[in-house]
């Protein structure tokens, strides 16, 4: 029960900015949100979707196959001034768009509200912070 | 157009890069095998961190000299774009205490 506790607490919205918070913690928190933008992630499997810098997006996931062997797949979505790049491990380089790129833009957009809310304490819908 | 493959996208190592730099170790030699981007965005990258001109404003130009059937896909990159800026003020603003 006690480690349920902590591994709730853990994903909770516990935590605080502190004048010692680094920006890898502010990334590593909002990773965590991101991963469940897209519903519940199943078991066994680990998902992280966070916006690494102004022109880089990162989709992770992580698993364990058959034989227990982990296994991950990482997505990159990079913002070129002519489009959105989609970087993968061993495919090809494509400029997403049609459907995949509204999907993409519906993603960031549910993570900017939901971080902006739950980390930062500030409604993106008003563009005001949000009353403590 | 088909960009060269990265050596590597672990997104874990894109955080080390990260706390790397903010402990004050060089980006361009971090003292360990980096994830690269693909080779077109390290080129142009560098040259708008300096000049005060937004990705945002980069998309605005392109789409501004696109045919119609690409302004909608214009459109959708640059909202990214926009949404990714705001993510990263708050990011930044919240790291110097900057109070809303």
């Amino acid at each position: 029960m006690a480690g349920f506790f902590k591994r709730m607490m853990a994903g909770s919205s516990v935590f605080r900015i502190t004048s010692k918070t680094t920006r890898r913690e502010l990334i590593q928190r909002e990773s965590e949100i991101g991963g469940h933008l897209f519903g519940p992630v199943p078991v066994g499997h680990h998902r992280q979707f966070f916006n690494l810098d102004p022109v880089t997006w990162i989709w992770y996931e992580e698993w364990k196959d058959g034989k227990g062997k982990v296994q991950s797949k990482t997505t990159r979505y990079e913002v070129h001034e002519n489009g959105i790049l989609k970087v993968q491990e061993g495919a090809p380089y494509y400029f997403i768009e049609g459907q995949e790129l509204a999907n993409l833009l519906t993603a960031t957009r549910m993570y900017y509200e939901r971080v902006a809310r739950d980390i930062y304490n500030f409604d993106a819908a008003s563009g005001k912070p949000l009353a403590v | 157009m088909t960009p060269p493959q990265p050596n590597s996208i672990d997104p874990r190592a894109e955080l080390e890069a990260i706390f790397a730099r903010e402990q004050g170790v060089s980006y361009e030699n971090p003292g360990y095998d980096m994830p690269r981007r693909s080779e077109r965005k390290r080129s142009f990258t560098p040259h708008i961190a300096n000049s005060g001109v937004t990705e945002v404003d980069l998309i605005e130009q392109a789409k501004s000299h696109a045919p119609s059937h690409e302004q909608s896909r214009y459109e959708h990159v640059k909202q990214v774009a926009v949404i990714s800026m705001y993510v990263n003020r708050l990011r930044d603003q919240a790291l110097s205490g900057a109070r809303w």
